[in-house]
């Protein structure tokens, strides 16, 4: 039981950053613009909002994940 | 469309460059004239000065009201290079879990209570690591080194913790050099960029820079149109 709860615990806290990290991204590139060219993108195509994307389904399906890891045996 | 002196636009559109590949390069300021045009009251006659756009705190924190960014970069993507195969491992280690687990019986190896100790351990360690991957991501895009029409700003900042702004008047300059040492910094375009200060001959390096030939000259052109037009605002200011 405490295991499972430690489980929840590291997750509401995970899920938590990321959303707080979000919130404070978007808040800052709302205020502060730049116009992005491929000289300025990294690797010439890669948007911020690709990684805030992937971030978040990276941190949801850990968590999916994790679950899986922590009931194999 | 507002009718403006012709000396009044022409240094503006002369900044406008071509990459080393001949290509133009877009920049914030390709859009800067027609902004103006729309944006701008005519100055007074004879007096050429900056238009009157408010650009206070528009691309970065403590941008002056008339400053207008020419060009801006980040640092090179090589140094992105070790976060993504930090992230890539992170990935592969659950699917190694699952492969040995579909393979081989974890309790002849380890009992219960051990596994949930390391696997909880585990998590923890990967979550952490996760984070710390995408906020290197962000943090990237947010550390951008910026070449105003007055000055040059280095915005070395991160989401938490660190806003570290630090910014080079356009006439402090005394000499910039650029360093491409190695086969690296060669094959993959950057270099270190460092500026010398007229003022106790202090440096200033930036290190990774993408493509520092064109920022080179970047730098020396508008510290060079700089002057000129503070010469000939203080010319025409006598002069009234």
């Amino acid at each position: 039981m405490a295991s499972w709860i430690l489980f929840g615990g590291v997750h509401v806290a995970s899920l938590s950053f990321a959303f707080l990290t979000l919130w404070r991204l978007y808040k800052y590139i709302r205020r502060y613009r730049f116009t992005e060219s491929k000289y300025t993108l990294l690797f010439g195509f890669v948007h911020l909002h690709w990684f805030a994307v992937a971030y978040i389904i990276s941190a949801s399906a850990w968590v999916l994940v994790s679950w899986g890891i922590f009931t194999l045996i | 469309m507002t009718d403006l002196p012709k000396d009044f636009i022409e240094p503006i559109q002369k900044i406008e460059e071509t990459d080393q590949d001949g290509k133009p390069v877009r920049e914030e300021l390709s859009e800067t004239p027609r902004k103006i045009e729309e944006q701008s009251a005519m100055p007074p006659e004879g007096l050429h000065i900056l238009p009157e756009v408010d650009n206070t705190n528009r691309h970065f924190k403590g941008q002056q009201k008339n400053e207008i960014v020419l060009a801006f970069t980040r640092k090179h993507w090589l140094v992105i290079i070790p976060h993504i195969l930090w992230l890539l491992m992170l990935m592969i280690a659950p699917v190694a879990i699952f492969w040995f687990r579909a393979n081989y019986d974890f309790s002849e190896f380890i009992s219960p209570v051990a596994y949930r100790v390391i696997s909880g351990l585990a998590i923890i360690a990967i979550t952490y690591f996760l984070h710390m991957c995408f906020l290197r991501f962000f943090n990237f895009y947010l550390q951008t080194f910026i070449i105003t029409n007055y000055r040059v700003v280095q915005l070395d900042q991160t989401l938490y913790f660190v806003r570290n702004r630090d910014s080079i008047d356009l006439r402090e300059i005394q000499d910039i050099e650029i360093h491409q040492k190695g086969i690296m910094p060669t094959i993959c375009n950057y270099g270190e960029l460092i500026i010398t200060l007229s003022s106790a001959h202090a440096t200033k390096h930036v290190s990774f820079m993408p493509n520092p030939e064109y920022f080179f000259r970047k730098i020396n052109k508008t510290k060079r149109e700089y002057i000129t037009a503070r010469t000939l605002e203080k010319g025409q200011a006598s002069k009234l």
